[in-house]
Protein backbone atom coordinates (compact mmCIF):
# COMPACT_ATOMS: atom_id res chain seq x y z
CA UNK A 1 0.00 0.00 0.00
CA UNK A 2 1.46 3.26 -1.04
CA UNK A 3 1.43 6.50 0.86
CA UNK A 4 -1.09 7.86 -1.54
CA UNK A 5 -3.37 5.00 -0.74
CA UNK A 6 -2.98 5.44 2.96
CA UNK A 7 -3.88 9.18 2.65
CA UNK A 8 -6.82 8.44 0.48
CA UNK A 9 -8.18 5.71 2.74
CA UNK A 10 -7.55 7.10 6.26
CA UNK A 11 -7.20 10.97 6.16
CA UNK A 12 -9.69 12.02 3.57
CA UNK A 13 -12.78 11.30 5.64
CA UNK A 14 -11.20 13.03 8.61
CA UNK A 15 -10.42 16.08 6.53
CA UNK A 16 -13.94 16.15 5.19
CA UNK A 17 -15.28 15.86 8.72
CA UNK A 18 -13.12 18.75 9.98
CA UNK A 19 -14.10 20.94 7.10
CA UNK A 20 -17.76 20.12 7.53
CA UNK A 21 -17.62 20.80 11.28
CA UNK A 22 -15.87 24.10 10.75
CA UNK A 23 -18.44 25.16 8.25
CA UNK A 24 -21.16 24.18 10.70
CA UNK A 25 -19.58 26.20 13.49
CA UNK A 26 -19.18 29.24 11.24
CA UNK A 27 -22.73 28.99 10.05
CA UNK A 28 -23.98 28.63 13.62
CA UNK A 29 -22.00 31.64 14.82
CA UNK A 30 -23.17 33.66 11.84
CA UNK A 31 -26.75 32.64 12.52
CA UNK A 32 -26.54 33.51 16.19
CA UNK A 33 -24.90 36.80 15.36
CA UNK A 34 -27.55 37.44 12.76
CA UNK A 35 -30.26 36.66 15.27
CA UNK A 36 -28.68 38.83 17.94
CA UNK A 37 -28.08 41.65 15.51
CA UNK A 38 -31.59 41.26 14.16
CA UNK A 39 -33.05 41.37 17.61
CA UNK A 40 -31.00 44.42 18.46
CA UNK A 41 -32.01 46.14 15.28
CA UNK A 42 -35.63 45.31 15.76
CA UNK A 43 -35.49 46.63 19.35
CA UNK A 44 -33.79 49.82 18.30
CA UNK A 45 -36.03 50.19 15.28
CA UNK A 46 -39.15 49.82 17.47
CA UNK A 47 -38.22 52.79 19.71
CA UNK A 48 -36.97 55.19 17.07
CA UNK A 49 -40.41 56.41 15.82
CA UNK A 50 -41.49 57.32 19.39
CA UNK A 51 -38.36 59.31 20.10
CA UNK A 52 -38.60 61.11 16.78
CA UNK A 53 -42.20 62.03 17.51
CA UNK A 54 -41.27 63.27 20.96
CA UNK A 55 -38.55 65.50 19.57
CA UNK A 56 -40.82 66.66 16.77
CA UNK A 57 -43.56 67.53 19.24
CA UNK A 58 -41.17 69.49 21.45
CA UNK A 59 -39.93 71.33 18.39
CA UNK A 60 -43.51 72.13 17.36
CA UNK A 61 -44.29 73.43 20.84
CA UNK A 62 -41.16 75.52 20.87
CA UNK A 63 -42.05 77.01 17.50
CA UNK A 64 -45.54 77.76 18.75
CA UNK A 65 -44.13 79.43 21.87
CA UNK A 66 -41.74 81.58 19.83
CA UNK A 67 -44.58 82.56 17.49
CA UNK A 68 -46.74 83.53 20.48
CA UNK A 69 -43.96 85.62 22.00
CA UNK A 70 -43.49 87.39 18.68
CA UNK A 71 -47.23 88.12 18.48
CA UNK A 72 -47.28 89.62 21.98
CA UNK A 73 -44.08 91.61 21.46
CA UNK A 74 -45.48 93.09 18.22
CA UNK A 75 -48.76 93.95 19.99
CA UNK A 76 -46.84 95.65 22.80
CA UNK A 77 -44.77 97.63 20.32
CA UNK A 78 -47.96 98.63 18.48
CA UNK A 79 -49.54 99.78 21.75
CA UNK A 80 -46.54 101.92 22.60
CA UNK A 81 -46.59 103.35 19.10
CA UNK A 82 -50.27 104.32 19.39
CA UNK A 83 -49.64 106.03 22.73
CA UNK A 84 -46.61 107.88 21.42
CA UNK A 85 -48.57 109.06 18.33
CA UNK A 86 -51.37 110.53 20.49
CA UNK A 87 -51.35 114.31 20.39
CA UNK A 88 -50.60 115.44 23.91
CA UNK A 89 -47.92 117.00 26.01
CA UNK A 90 -48.65 115.30 29.28
CA UNK A 91 -45.47 113.41 30.14
CA UNK A 92 -47.00 111.99 33.31
CA UNK A 93 -49.91 110.37 31.47
CA UNK A 94 -47.53 109.08 28.79
CA UNK A 95 -45.33 107.48 31.38
CA UNK A 96 -48.31 106.03 33.22
CA UNK A 97 -49.76 104.35 30.12
CA UNK A 98 -46.39 103.09 28.92
CA UNK A 99 -45.84 101.50 32.31
CA UNK A 100 -49.32 99.99 32.29
CA UNK A 101 -48.81 98.47 28.86
CA UNK A 102 -45.40 97.12 29.86
CA UNK A 103 -46.95 95.50 32.92
CA UNK A 104 -49.72 94.04 30.76
CA UNK A 105 -47.24 92.62 28.22
CA UNK A 106 -45.04 91.22 30.97
CA UNK A 107 -48.06 89.62 32.59
CA UNK A 108 -49.07 88.00 29.29
CA UNK A 109 -45.55 86.80 28.56
CA UNK A 110 -45.36 85.33 32.02
CA UNK A 111 -48.75 83.62 31.56
CA UNK A 112 -47.68 82.17 28.22
CA UNK A 113 -44.43 80.91 29.71
CA UNK A 114 -46.27 79.17 32.53
CA UNK A 115 -48.82 77.78 30.09
CA UNK A 116 -46.08 76.38 27.81
CA UNK A 117 -44.24 74.90 30.75
CA UNK A 118 -47.40 73.21 32.02
CA UNK A 119 -48.17 71.67 28.64
CA UNK A 120 -44.60 70.54 28.10
CA UNK A 121 -44.73 68.76 31.43
CA UNK A 122 -48.09 67.26 30.49
CA UNK A 123 -46.63 66.06 27.23
CA UNK A 124 -43.66 64.46 28.94
CA UNK A 125 -45.95 62.78 31.42
CA UNK A 126 -48.04 61.43 28.56
CA UNK A 127 -44.99 59.94 26.88
CA UNK A 128 -43.74 58.40 30.11
CA UNK A 129 -47.00 56.87 31.21
CA UNK A 130 -47.88 55.65 27.72
CA UNK A 131 -44.56 54.31 26.58
CA UNK A 132 -46.16 51.99 24.08
CA UNK A 133 -48.14 54.76 22.46
CA UNK A 134 -47.96 54.53 18.68
CA UNK A 135 -46.11 57.16 16.72
CA UNK A 136 -49.36 58.34 15.16
CA UNK A 137 -50.83 58.97 18.60
CA UNK A 138 -47.76 60.93 19.60
CA UNK A 139 -48.17 63.10 16.52
CA UNK A 140 -51.80 63.68 17.41
CA UNK A 141 -50.80 64.80 20.92
CA UNK A 142 -48.21 67.22 19.58
CA UNK A 143 -50.75 68.55 17.08
CA UNK A 144 -53.28 69.16 19.87
CA UNK A 145 -50.65 70.92 21.93
CA UNK A 146 -49.73 73.11 19.01
CA UNK A 147 -53.38 73.98 18.47
CA UNK A 148 -53.85 74.75 22.15
CA UNK A 149 -50.75 76.91 22.25
CA UNK A 150 -51.75 78.86 19.18
CA UNK A 151 -55.29 79.31 20.43
CA UNK A 152 -53.96 80.47 23.84
CA UNK A 153 -51.69 82.96 22.11
CA UNK A 154 -54.69 84.17 20.13
CA UNK A 155 -56.71 84.54 23.34
CA UNK A 156 -53.93 86.53 24.95
CA UNK A 157 -53.69 88.61 21.80
CA UNK A 158 -57.39 89.44 21.93
CA UNK A 159 -57.02 90.26 25.64
CA UNK A 160 -54.19 92.60 24.80
CA UNK A 161 -56.30 94.17 22.07
CA UNK A 162 -59.20 94.81 24.47
CA UNK A 163 -56.90 96.20 27.11
CA UNK A 164 -55.23 98.32 24.50
CA UNK A 165 -58.58 99.74 23.36
CA UNK A 166 -59.66 100.27 26.96
CA UNK A 167 -56.33 101.91 27.70
CA UNK A 168 -56.75 104.22 24.73
CA UNK A 169 -60.30 105.12 25.82
CA UNK A 170 -59.14 105.63 29.39
CA UNK A 171 -56.27 107.69 28.11
CA UNK A 172 -58.57 109.88 26.01
CA UNK A 173 -61.00 110.29 28.93
CA UNK A 174 -58.19 111.12 31.32
CA UNK A 175 -56.84 113.63 28.83
CA UNK A 176 -60.26 115.27 28.45
CA UNK A 177 -60.75 115.32 32.21
CA UNK A 178 -57.29 116.84 32.69
CA UNK A 179 -58.10 119.51 30.11
CA UNK A 180 -61.44 120.28 31.81
CA UNK A 181 -59.77 120.55 35.21
CA UNK A 182 -57.05 122.74 33.73
CA UNK A 183 -59.65 124.92 32.02
CA UNK A 184 -61.61 125.29 35.27
CA UNK A 185 -58.40 126.13 37.11
CA UNK A 186 -57.58 128.75 34.50
CA UNK A 187 -61.07 130.26 34.85
CA UNK A 188 -60.74 130.38 38.63
CA UNK A 189 -57.27 131.87 38.28
CA UNK A 190 -58.51 134.46 35.77
CA UNK A 191 -61.42 135.48 37.99
CA UNK A 192 -59.19 135.68 41.04
CA UNK A 193 -56.54 137.56 39.11
CA UNK A 194 -59.06 140.00 37.66
CA UNK A 195 -60.51 140.55 41.11
CA UNK A 196 -57.02 141.17 42.46
CA UNK A 197 -56.33 143.61 39.64
CA UNK A 198 -59.66 145.38 40.29
CA UNK A 199 -58.89 145.61 43.98
CA UNK A 200 -55.40 146.88 43.27
CA UNK A 201 -56.72 149.45 40.80
CA UNK A 202 -59.24 150.68 43.36
CA UNK A 203 -56.54 150.74 45.98
CA UNK A 204 -54.10 152.61 43.75
CA UNK A 205 -56.70 155.13 42.60
CA UNK A 206 -58.00 155.57 46.15
CA UNK A 207 -54.53 156.16 47.52
CA UNK A 208 -53.79 158.55 44.72
CA UNK A 209 -57.06 160.35 45.41
CA UNK A 210 -56.31 160.50 49.14
CA UNK A 211 -52.88 161.92 48.41
CA UNK A 212 -53.91 164.34 45.67
CA UNK A 213 -57.46 165.39 46.56
CA UNK A 214 -57.72 164.57 50.24
CA UNK A 215 -54.56 166.28 51.34
CA UNK A 216 -54.70 169.03 48.74
CA UNK A 217 -58.05 170.25 50.08
CA UNK A 218 -57.96 172.28 53.28
CA UNK A 219 -60.15 171.13 56.20
CA UNK A 220 -62.43 174.09 55.71
CA UNK A 221 -63.27 172.92 52.21
CA UNK A 222 -63.88 169.38 53.48
CA UNK A 223 -66.29 170.83 56.03
CA UNK A 224 -68.10 172.85 53.36
CA UNK A 225 -68.52 169.72 51.27
CA UNK A 226 -70.05 167.87 54.23
CA UNK A 227 -72.37 170.78 55.04
CA UNK A 228 -73.58 170.72 51.47
CA UNK A 229 -74.14 166.99 51.68
CA UNK A 230 -76.14 167.30 54.93
CA UNK A 231 -78.28 169.97 53.36
CA UNK A 232 -79.00 167.92 50.27
CA UNK A 233 -79.79 164.62 51.93
CA UNK A 234 -83.47 163.85 52.33
CA UNK A 235 -83.51 161.71 55.46
CA UNK A 236 -86.21 159.09 55.66
CA UNK A 237 -87.55 158.81 59.19
CA UNK A 238 -89.10 155.46 59.93
CA UNK A 239 -89.91 156.02 63.60
CA UNK A 240 -91.42 159.15 65.08
CA UNK B 1 -89.37 170.26 74.22
CA UNK B 2 -88.56 167.75 76.93
CA UNK B 3 -85.45 167.95 79.09
CA UNK B 4 -84.11 164.80 77.42
CA UNK B 5 -84.35 166.32 73.95
CA UNK B 6 -82.74 169.50 75.23
CA UNK B 7 -79.91 167.48 76.74
CA UNK B 8 -79.33 165.60 73.46
CA UNK B 9 -79.22 168.89 71.58
CA UNK B 10 -76.55 170.06 73.98
CA UNK B 11 -74.60 166.84 73.91
CA UNK B 12 -74.86 166.28 70.11
CA UNK B 13 -72.52 163.26 69.95
CA UNK B 14 -72.61 159.78 71.41
CA UNK B 15 -69.19 160.39 72.96
CA UNK B 16 -70.56 163.34 74.92
CA UNK B 17 -73.54 161.21 75.95
CA UNK B 18 -71.17 158.60 77.36
CA UNK B 19 -69.28 161.23 79.37
CA UNK B 20 -72.58 162.59 80.62
CA UNK B 21 -73.79 159.14 81.67
CA UNK B 22 -70.53 158.52 83.53
CA UNK B 23 -71.02 161.73 85.49
CA UNK B 24 -74.60 160.75 86.24
CA UNK B 25 -73.36 157.43 87.59
CA UNK B 26 -70.91 159.17 89.93
CA UNK B 27 -73.68 161.46 91.08
CA UNK B 28 -75.99 158.55 91.78
CA UNK B 29 -73.26 156.73 93.70
CA UNK B 30 -72.96 159.65 96.13
CA UNK B 31 -76.65 160.37 96.36
CA UNK B 32 -77.34 158.25 99.43
CA UNK B 33 -74.19 159.08 101.40
CA UNK B 34 -75.10 160.13 104.97
CA UNK B 35 -72.87 163.15 104.86
CA UNK B 36 -73.86 164.09 101.30
CA UNK B 37 -74.55 167.75 100.62
CA UNK B 38 -77.89 168.95 99.25
CA UNK B 39 -78.73 167.72 95.74
CA UNK B 40 -78.24 171.11 94.07
CA UNK B 41 -74.71 171.22 95.49
CA UNK B 42 -74.02 167.67 94.37
CA UNK B 43 -75.31 168.51 90.89
CA UNK B 44 -73.00 171.50 90.65
CA UNK B 45 -70.02 169.31 91.49
CA UNK B 46 -70.51 167.20 88.35
CA UNK B 47 -72.28 169.37 85.77
CA UNK B 48 -71.74 172.90 84.51
CA UNK B 49 -74.29 175.66 84.20
CA UNK B 50 -75.53 174.41 80.82
CA UNK B 51 -76.64 171.00 82.09
CA UNK B 52 -77.43 171.57 85.79
CA UNK B 53 -80.66 173.57 85.23
CA UNK B 54 -81.95 170.99 82.77
CA UNK B 55 -81.36 168.19 85.23
CA UNK B 56 -82.85 170.20 88.05
CA UNK B 57 -85.99 170.76 85.97
CA UNK B 58 -86.52 166.99 85.92
CA UNK B 59 -86.51 166.77 89.72
CA UNK B 60 -89.80 167.80 91.31
CA UNK B 61 -88.70 167.05 94.91
CA UNK B 62 -84.98 167.70 95.52
CA UNK B 63 -85.21 166.31 99.07
CA UNK B 64 -86.61 162.97 97.99
CA UNK B 65 -83.53 160.92 97.17
CA UNK B 66 -85.58 157.93 95.98
CA UNK B 67 -87.32 160.14 93.48
CA UNK B 68 -84.03 161.69 92.35
CA UNK B 69 -82.49 158.22 91.95
CA UNK B 70 -85.33 156.79 89.84
CA UNK B 71 -85.55 159.95 87.70
CA UNK B 72 -81.84 160.00 86.91
CA UNK B 73 -81.77 156.24 86.23
CA UNK B 74 -84.61 156.69 83.79
CA UNK B 75 -82.71 159.55 82.15
CA UNK B 76 -79.63 157.35 81.80
CA UNK B 77 -81.66 154.73 79.97
CA UNK B 78 -83.20 157.27 77.65
CA UNK B 79 -79.84 158.78 76.78
CA UNK B 80 -78.34 155.37 76.11
CA UNK B 81 -81.21 154.50 73.80
CA UNK B 82 -81.14 157.77 71.95
CA UNK B 83 -81.22 157.46 68.11
CA UNK B 84 -77.87 157.87 66.39
CA UNK B 85 -76.82 159.18 63.02
CA UNK B 86 -73.55 157.60 61.97
CA UNK B 87 -71.38 160.03 60.04
CA UNK B 88 -68.09 158.88 58.53
CA UNK B 89 -65.75 161.72 57.69
CA UNK B 90 -62.26 162.20 56.32
CA UNK B 91 -61.27 164.54 59.14
CA UNK B 92 -61.68 164.85 62.91
CA UNK B 93 -64.69 167.07 63.58
CA UNK B 94 -64.30 170.06 65.90
CA UNK B 95 -66.98 171.67 68.05
CA UNK B 96 -67.92 174.26 65.42
CA UNK B 97 -68.41 171.65 62.76
CA UNK B 98 -70.48 169.49 65.11
CA UNK B 99 -72.72 172.38 66.07
CA UNK B 100 -73.32 173.47 62.49
CA UNK B 101 -73.88 169.93 61.25
CA UNK B 102 -76.30 169.23 64.12
CA UNK B 103 -78.22 172.37 63.29
CA UNK B 104 -78.48 171.41 59.63
CA UNK B 105 -79.73 167.90 60.38
CA UNK B 106 -82.12 169.04 63.12
CA UNK B 107 -84.00 171.00 60.48
CA UNK B 108 -84.66 167.81 58.57
CA UNK B 109 -85.27 165.33 61.41
CA UNK B 110 -87.98 165.75 64.00
CA UNK B 111 -86.74 162.94 66.27
CA UNK B 112 -84.02 163.60 68.87
CA UNK B 113 -80.65 162.21 67.81
CA UNK B 114 -76.91 162.33 68.40
CA UNK B 115 -74.05 161.97 65.96
CA UNK B 116 -71.76 158.97 66.02
CA UNK B 117 -68.64 160.06 64.15
CA UNK B 118 -66.12 157.76 62.49
CA UNK B 119 -62.98 158.66 60.55
CA UNK B 120 -61.96 157.02 57.25
CA UNK B 121 -59.36 158.80 55.07
CA UNK B 122 -60.17 156.41 52.21
CA UNK B 123 -63.37 158.34 51.62
CA UNK B 124 -61.03 161.01 50.21
CA UNK B 125 -63.67 163.68 50.38
CA UNK B 126 -67.30 164.02 51.51
CA UNK B 127 -69.10 161.78 54.01
CA UNK B 128 -71.02 158.53 54.34
CA UNK B 129 -74.10 158.77 56.55
CA UNK B 130 -76.28 156.04 58.04
CA UNK B 131 -79.63 156.68 59.69
CA UNK B 132 -82.56 154.41 60.45
CA UNK B 133 -80.84 151.59 58.55
CA UNK B 134 -80.35 153.59 55.36
CA UNK B 135 -76.90 154.41 53.98
CA UNK B 136 -76.27 157.70 52.27
CA UNK B 137 -72.90 157.31 50.55
CA UNK B 138 -71.78 160.76 49.55
CA UNK B 139 -68.01 160.34 49.51
CA UNK B 140 -65.58 160.40 46.62
CA UNK B 141 -64.11 157.05 47.72
CA UNK B 142 -67.49 155.29 47.64
CA UNK B 143 -68.33 156.82 44.27
CA UNK B 144 -64.98 155.64 42.94
CA UNK B 145 -65.56 152.07 44.13
CA UNK B 146 -69.08 152.00 42.66
CA UNK B 147 -67.74 153.25 39.36
CA UNK B 148 -64.98 150.64 39.17
CA UNK B 149 -67.29 147.76 40.19
CA UNK B 150 -69.76 148.72 37.45
CA UNK B 151 -67.03 148.58 34.77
Amino acid sequence: MSAQDIFNVQLLPLLLFVLSFSAFILLTVFWVFTIILGNKQSRVGGLRPTEDSYAAALKTMDEARITSLEIISKAHAKANNIISLATHDDATLNKEYTQRLSKLANYQLHSLKEFTSDFTQEYKDTVKTEADLAAASIHEVSGDLKNKLVSEAGRLMSMLGEDLLNSKDNYDNALKEAFNVARADIEVYKKGKLHDIDTRIIDIVSRAAVEVIGKAMPISEHKEVVYKILEDIKFQELSK
Amino acid sequence: MTATVALLQLLKTDQNVEYFVVHLTYLLSELFHTDAPPFEKQLGNYFDAAFAPLLMSLITDPTNKEHINSTLLHLKDELKRSPKIQVTLTFVPDADFISKAYALVSKKISNPFVFEFKIDPNLVCGANIAYEGIMYNRSYGSALKDYVYKL
